[in-house]
């Protein structure tokens, strides 16, 4: 971990420093000894202010904790291990940021450390602001501090490059409008699962065996057959939606597609945002989700399992971070190429059927809709409508 | 309580300390307790129950006009000091309100910078005891309030960078602001203090004082002149010192010893001023006649002053002086010094010409602070003869150089029935006896009820083209001590009698207790000398009498019995602070440099001599130092080697984890596990640090994008050192070359990424 320190004078240092040599020239010039002490004190701030801060700074270690991804509008908090290796000297005042971070991704909010005792580790918070979609590197952390007089500025900066994905922003959507959208669905993403579980619906009986639950049994039949019978449960099926994204159009033809005047790349973003806002929505109520991304080459971070249907926040992220990587600069799979891969890659323009079996299909597009998307049943929409399917 | 209240209290603290010493260097004791009630009003008003600070635009206000008063004041005001003085309260009351009217940190640094301000200003005003703790007590306050201004300026700028940005969705956690406890600054703040006036006494002691006046000299009457200054100020129109202030001690004792008691008042002539300026109404000692005698005084013996030397044993008193507050060169002795000593060796300048003795100082000390003079109340004229060493007094201008002081002489000696004297030339006794006879009534006719003695002149107000003196005598006709003894020596010179100004203290106040004369600030005086006689001067002293005692008993206060605790500790402080001049620092320096160099030549000695009695107890002969040369040699690598074992031992110790073993095990994985350690010093060597986040296969396997030459070797002894350090792999000889083998490759790789 490299580490490089720096001396800066503060503007108030510059003032104090003529103040300094205003005093030092009356106290020169005029008989009057205590006129001498102020100017003495006043030298002796400036070389504590150095010895102290010194001190002080030449113990920290700054290491930034692995930081999880962000999501754009939404704070990513960052933290920081501040270790004190000095023996004698508290760390007081320090204030940690990142250093070269474009102001077009993100606005930060610095860390700041009240007060470390020697030979102590505190955590502190800072916090990123992304401002969009995608990827974020952090160069280096610097640490500075002006105390204890605020003269002279000196800093620390630790070398850690890393890298955080900021997944697409999630606006609220209305329930109704969701709701009329599965609805339209078909099958409205129910199905029925074979496998044995711990579901809601009938799956049969089977005689029991010792250690099953008396409240399982089925008495009456039990009666009839003079041997007791459980009833067995089927497994829970949520219900599936399959979210398609269309970037198959170059942000160039996107833009010959949409009124004149409008900004296309970002009619690309507002449909990824509709994306993992109806992820979100879906998931939350109890859905299990899937996401293809169609015209984009397979992403190799993502895996193969990010297609499969399933619940829970650590899908969703996973969801999120192939939209967060997709890379509307990158050349785009046509549908010509996609319709030759059929539906063996997640880049296909109409899924297979069996593993969309009973899912509700939605694909959504930057600008117009295209059919040949999605495949029969599924519901198309533009990026046009995330401001009325919105929450207000 | 949060930071801010905690600045707010510090900064209080330090406003009240400032404004303290601005009172203490302007002696008002109802600024000092008007200034104390506000900041604590200022609290209240802040922080009581019904806490509400001063509107900004009424604050503005009230601070504008401060300011457009003192700036309309000062353009009124001619002095310096004056003109600090009025800088100070204009600043301590812009402080004062800004007390009232403080809300946020910025307010606090105004306040911070103020209270600087104010005590700078101070310090150029007085030099006094009190005023010196006080900004002593202010740079303290000052290195706790700007602590904790810069704690309170980060938790709020730590709490404003929280806040949403536009675009942002959703608000940030807000951010960990300690508390007060939590947040314990006493400890930094005291040993910041600590080495802050460390530093500054350091760089105190080695300013350089290149003044030409003597320290304390900014404002007459401060504490490093005691009301004493040798020289007299017609114009500067202040009201001269009537603090109580002891400033010195006089036992007399007769011949036998015994302490005795003047039957009159003593006058303790501290300078002669026989030469005076119309131009800037100043009095001032003349050099027309230089000549000085200088006598060294051994301590216990005194060194006779006349030539011949004078017999000490009949008629002669012995003064003991012992300093209290005043720091000067100058020695106060009543008429007439013939023989002086000292507690310590000293030098003394007698002239000859004036009969005053001054200090030249000590090689180890500075200031004197007791010494005796055997005195003859009543010389004759051969012991004057003695004194002045052949010396005729100098004689001054035959006329004042102020005309119209001569016109109201020569009325005054027609009024006086001796208008034949005004213009007559006589020689001889004739010439004292006219002499004797123009001074008595220019004595008579100062005294009152023509004359009013007071020490207030701010009704005495100056005149263009008009001389003080003039003034004095023909319009106002109410004065000081100054104006009178002036005005007496201006009418005996406007008309051809030799005349001089001498200031000094009047003894009034006797301590029966003690036996001695207690002389105080307000004892400052002057009186004038005529000269009757061929080296005869007679002392006059036009003042009132009854007004000087009537001035001396009305400052009388309780607080005089407490004198004695403080003014020994005052006396120190001036000695010690205030007249730390030029010649004092390069004695000091002096002696640092030779007590410095004396303690390494007795270091070097002392290892010389150790070396010495070595090579004698061994018999070792002239190369026994050879050998005991090399001796402290290896010695010195012996040092040098342990100490980088040490350093090599904690670098394995951290790199191994090595913390939680036993000692076999450590010993055992030092063993086994030191290709991991070669390896990591190689890759340091490289430039390739281990980011502390990272394990060691972590760091390897993000070396694969960087650096890609060394990732493969690197993962397979990170490996390697998994095994043996958490596995328990106990590596054979074999194993360990093996090790060793892969490591070194890893090092090779290493080496071409430095050399490339």
């Amino acid at each position: 971990m490299h580490m490089r320190r720096r001396y800066r004078i503060a503007l108030p240092g510059v003032l104090f420093l003529a103040l300094v040599v205003f005093v030092g020239v009356a106290a020169g010039s005029r008989a009057g000894n205590l006129l001498v002490w102020v100017f003495s004190a006043m030298v002796a701030w400036i070389l504590v202010s150095g010895i102290v801060s010194g001190a002080m700074l030449m113990g920290v270690r700054v290491r930034r904790l692995e930081p999880g991804p962000g999501s754009v509008g939404r704070p990513l908090v960052i933290r920081y291990e501040v270790t004190n290796a000095n023996w004698l000297w508290p760390i007081v005042d320090l204030r940690i940021a990142e250093t070269r971070i474009d102001p077009a991704a993100a606005t930060q909010s610095h860390a700041w450390l009240a007060r470390c005792g020697a030979r102590q580790s505190a955590h502190v918070e800072g916090v990123l602001w992304p401002r969009r979609r995608g990827r974020i590197r952090l160069e280096s952390s610097v640490a500075s501090s002006q105390f204890p007089f605020g003269l002279m500025e000196k800093s620390v900066t630790t070398a850690q490059p890393r890298e955080i994905l900021v997944h697409p922003q999630t606006v609220p959507l209305r329930p109704i409008s969701f709701a009329r959208l599965v609805r339209t669905g078909i099958g409205q993403g129910q199905r029925v699962a074979d496998g044995q579980g711990g579901g809601d619906d009938f799956r049969g009986l089977r005689p029991y065996v010792p250690g099953d639950p008396q409240r399982h049994v089925a008495w009456k039949r039990s009666t009839l057959l003079e041997d007791p019978v459980v009833v067995e449960r089927s497994t829970p099926a949520p219900r599936r939606l399959l979210v398609i994204l269309d970037v198959v159009a170059p942000t160039a033809q996107v833009a010959r597609m949409i009124e004149p005047g409008a900004d296309a790349r970002q009619r690309e973003e507002d449909a990824i945002t509709l994306c993992a806002s109806l992820l979100s929505h879906a998931e939350r109520e109890g859905w299990e989700v899937s996401l293809r991304i169609a015209g984009m080459p397979p992403e190799p971070a993502s895996g193969p399992a990010s297609s499969a249907f399933r619940r829970g926040a650590w899908h969703l992220e996973r969801l999120y971070s192939m939209l967060a990587a997709i890379d509307l600069d990158a050349a785009r799979e046509g549908a010509s190429a996609a319709s030759r891969e059929g539906s063996t890659g997640r880049s296909a323009l109409a899924p297979e059927p069996d593993s969309v079996r009973g899912a509700v299909t939605i694909v959504v597009h930057p600008a117009r809709a295209d059919t040949a998307i999605g495949g029969p049943g599924a519901m198309h929409l533009t990026a046009l409508q995330l401001p009325e399917m919105r929450q207000p | 309580m949060n930071l801010l209240r905690q600045c707010r209290l510090r900064s209080l603290a330090l406003s009240a300390v400032s404004l303290a010493a601005l009172s203490l260097a302007e002696r008002s004791m109802p600024m000092l307790a008007g200034s104390l009630l506000l900041c604590a009003a200022s609290w209240y008003a802040l922080e009581g129950p019904r806490g509400r600070p001063l509107p900004k635009w009424v604050a503005g206000i009230l601070s504008g006009a401060v300011v457009v008063g003192a700036v309309v004041v000062g353009l009124d005001t001619r002095g310096l000091a004056d003109l600090i003085a009025i800088t100070g309260r204009a600043l301590g009351a812009v402080l004062v309100i800004m007390l009232f009217s403080r809300r946020s940190t910025v307010d606090e640094r105004s306040v911070i910078a103020l209270s600087a301000g104010v005590v700078v200003a101070s310090c150029m005003l007085s030099t006094g005891l009190l005023v010196g703790l006080s900004v002593a007590a202010a740079t303290v306050a000052a290195v706790m309030a700007v602590t904790a201004y810069r704690l309170a300026v980060g938790s709020e700028r730590a709490a404003d960078a929280r806040r949403m940005p536009p675009h942002a969705l959703s608000p940030a956690p807000p951010p960990e602001l300690p508390l007060r406890s939590s947040v314990s600054l006493r400890g930094v703040a005291i040993v910041a203090s600590v080495m802050v006036l460390a530093v500054a006494s350091v760089v105190f002691l080695v300013f350089p004082r290149l003044w030409r006046d003597p320290p304390g000299l900014l404002r007459r009457g401060g504490p490093g002149t005691a009301g004493f200054a040798p020289e007299i100020r017609l114009r500067t129109g202040d009201r001269i010192s009537t603090s109580r202030r002891e400033v010195l001690v006089v036992r007399w004792l007769d011949s036998a010893g015994q302490a005795v008691r003047f039957a009159g008042t003593p006058y303790l002539r501290g300078a002669v001023l026989d030469s005076y300026e119309p131009s800037d109404a100043r009095w001032r000692a003349s050099s027309v006649n230089p000549v000085q005698i200088t006598f060294r005084i051994d301590p216990g013996n005194f060194s006779n002053l006349g030539n011949p030397p004078i017999d000490t044993r009949v008629d002669t008193w012995t003064q003991v002086v012992e300093m209290r507050a005043l720091v000067t060169d100058a020695m106060f002795t009543a008429w007439a010094p013939v023989a002086v000593s000292a507690s310590a060796p000293r030098t003394v300048v007698l002239e000859p010409a004036t009969g005053t003795l001054r200090d030249l100082g000590a090689d180890d000390a500075g200031r004197y602070s007791t010494y005796q003079v055997k005195v003859r109340p009543f010389p004759g004229a051969s012991v004057i003869e003695s004194l002045s060493w052949g010396q005729r007094p100098s004689i001054g201008p035959e006329e004042f150089p102020v005309p119209q002081v001569r016109e109201e002489a020569l009325r005054i000696l027609a009024e006086s029935g001796l208008g034949d004297d005004g213009d007559a030339a006589m020689e001889g006794d004739d010439r004292w006896a006219r002499a004797r006879r123009i001074a008595s009534a220019f004595d008579a006719w100062l005294q009152p009820p023509r004359f009013r003695y007071t020490t207030d002149l701010s009704r005495f107000i100056s005149r263009e083209g008009r001389d003080p003196v003039d003034l004095f005598l023909r319009d106002y006709r109410f004065g000081h001590c100054e104006l009178y003894a002036s005005a007496m020596a201006a009418l005996c010179r406007s008309v051809g009698v030799d005349a001089r100004v001498v200031v000094g203290y009047v003894a009034l106040e006797y301590d029966d207790i003690a036996g001695v004369y207690v002389v105080r600030e307000s004892n400052a005086h002057a009186w004038v000398e005529v000269l009757t006689g061929p080296v005869q001067w007679s002392m006059y002293d036009p003042t009132p009498a009854a007004d000087l005692i009537a001035l001396h008993e009305e400052g009388r206060t309780w607080a005089d019995s407490l004198r004695w605790l403080y003014d020994p500790i005052d006396f120190a402080w001036t000695r010690s602070v205030v007249a730390f001049d030029g010649a004092r620092q390069a004695r000091m320096m002096d002696a640092t440099a030779r007590q410095f160099s004396e303690a390494l030549g007795g270091v070097v000695r002392g290892i010389g001599e150790w070396a010495q009695r070595v090579n004698n107890a061994f018999l070792l002969g002239p190369s026994g130092y050879i050998w005991l040369g090399s001796l402290g040699g290896v010695a010195l690598l012996g040092v040098w080697t342990a100490v980088s074992v040490a350093r090599a031992r904690r670098r394995e110790r951290a790199l191994l984890a090595l913390g939680p073993l036993d000692a076999s095990e450590r010993r055992r994985m030092r063993r086994d596990a030191r290709f991991w350690v070669e390896s990591a010093e190689a890759l340091r060597r490289a430039g390739v640090r281990r980011p502390v986040h990272l394990t060691p296969l972590a760091w390897a396997r993000a070396l694969r994008g960087t650096r890609p030459e060394l990732a493969e070797a690197l993962e397979r002894v990170a490996l390697r050192l998994y095994e043996i350090r958490f596995a328990g792999l106990r590596p054979d000889a074999d194993a360990r070359r093996a090790d060793a083998d892969l490591a070194r490759q890893l090092i090779r790789a290493a080496s071409r990424v430095r050399a490339g």
